[in-house]
């Protein structure tokens, strides 16, 4: 019994020229293994002429600019001593989930349960509430630092290396020590490898509960006209547990 | 031997990635992110002998994490349980805008709709690669991928005959 991959390589033109004889024959006395050579045929053709109509297309500008790039291995200048580079490997694709984005940006990107004080002001002061009262058209000019700023692409940068449930996990049990200034190092990398560590700048209470504001000990690179942002995390203790209440974007 | 990057390579990768991504995403997104990952770590893979291994490796890396962000993000709600409709948008199918001819485009929509396993083999097959080669990017025997890319294109054919 001929195994069917030897059928779909002689069909290929890659078996070995010692076997031809045998496959050949088995496919000349078999209508079944001979349709299958066909079908085998046919798909091949296809899968070819496929691949070679996609590589016939231009490149997309984006794409074509990374081409040219590569072709001279010179680096973008996107890479810096002394920030965090969470400057992106996509752009926002999805114009949704940045509209969505933008109802949690005000001055700050709330998580969780929390909403913050949308009084207008930007201090950091963040209140347990129930109320969402948002007006999109508001908060999207008071949190963009210029009309150059994509902050969609900033936030989803951020998001992509910055797993919230890794960071809670990882400094739930040492927060709780620090003294201002200190540092907390993590397993937390950005998009060159190098490990993100966090310093805590604040104590505070909301509502009767300790909270911390911990800082990213170096200025984080969100996108590719970002020359770095300073981002603060606000935590709030909750049931023993610390919960990350804000995130907020200075430049 | 040492791939030669360009835009033949990018070119490549716009191929396989339309195996990796199916339906759930624009693969020109994936294909930008892992280029942009091997420029930026040039040092570490300017002499790499299988960068192509080390991008499709990425581009693979790059689609869980966006499904896996997907996935969070599609628990959105406001502090009220409402549903932020990030759900249906994310869900939609998202349409390629590569311009083939009706057959190929016929082709690839079908691809699109076949396993993750059939997708990937099928793309890297339409890459030109050998078997070898394919065998070399999934990381599996050279047997497995013979066998694999047989059923897959056996079942190929069903569908294009329906």
């Amino acid at each position: 019994m001929i195994d069917e991959t030897k059928i779909m390589q002689y069909a290929d033109g890659t078996l070995p020229i010692e076997e031809h004889d045998e496959v050949k024959k088995a496919i000349e006395s078999d209508p079944k293994l001979k349709e299958l050579y066909n079908n085998f045929q046919e798909t091949g053709d296809l899968i070819f002429k496929l691949g070679n109509e996609i590589k016939s297309q231009p490149l997309p500008k984006q794409l074509q600019e990374k081409a040219e790039i590569l072709k001279t291995w010179k680096k973008p200048a996107i890479k810096e001593v002394g920030s965090f580079n969470f400057f992106g490997l996509f752009k926002v694709q999805y114009a949704g989930v940045a509209a969505a984005f933008c109802l949690f940006f005000v001055g700050g990107f709330y998580t969780n349960t929390f909403v913050a004080s949308l009084d207008g002001t930007n201090s950091s002061t963040v209140k347990l509430s129930n109320e969402v009262n948002i007006e999109p058209e508001k908060l999207k000019m008071r949190s963009l630092q210029s009309k150059d700023e994509d902050l969609q692409t900033r936030i989803v940068n951020l998001y992509k290396y910055f797993d919230e449930d890794i960071f809670l996990q990882e400094i739930s049990n040492k927060v709780d020590d620090l003294q201002i200034n200190d540092q907390i190092d993590t397993n937390i990398e950005d998009n060159i490898g190098k490990k993100v560590s966090f310093t805590l700048v604040d104590n505070f209470k909301v509502d009767g509960k300790n909270c911390k504001k911990l800082v990213f000990s170096e200025p984080v690179k969100l996108s590719n006209i970002d020359e770095g942002t300073t981002v603060t995390l606000d935590l709030c203790k909750i049931d023993e547990n610390y919960e990350l209440t804000s995130i907020n974007f200075q430049k | 031997m040492k791939e030669k990057l360009d835009e033949n390579f990018i070119k490549s990768l716009r191929v396989i990635a339309r195996g990796i991504v199916g339906t759930k995403m624009d693969p020109d997104e994936l294909v930008n992110g892992a280029v942009e990952y091997i420029i930026i770590n040039e040092q570490k893979y300017m002499d790499h002998p299988n960068v192509k291994a080390i991008a499709v490796l990425k581009m693979k890396g790059l689609f869980i994490d966006e499904i896996r962000k997907n996935k969070k993000m599609t628990s959105m709600t406001d502090d009220q349980g409402n549903d932020l409709q990030i759900a249906d948008e994310k869900q939609n199918e998202i349409s390629d805008q590569i311009n083939l001819t009706n057959e190929c485009n016929k082709v690839l929509s079908i691809i699109k709709t076949m396993s993750e396993k059939c997708r990937e083999i099928l793309m890297l097959t339409a890459d030109d690669l050998s078997y070898k080669d394919i065998a070399k990017n999934i990381e599996a025997p050279i047997g497995t991928v013979m066998s694999r890319l047989a059923n897959c294109r056996k079942e190929l054919k069903v569908l294009i005959s329906k």
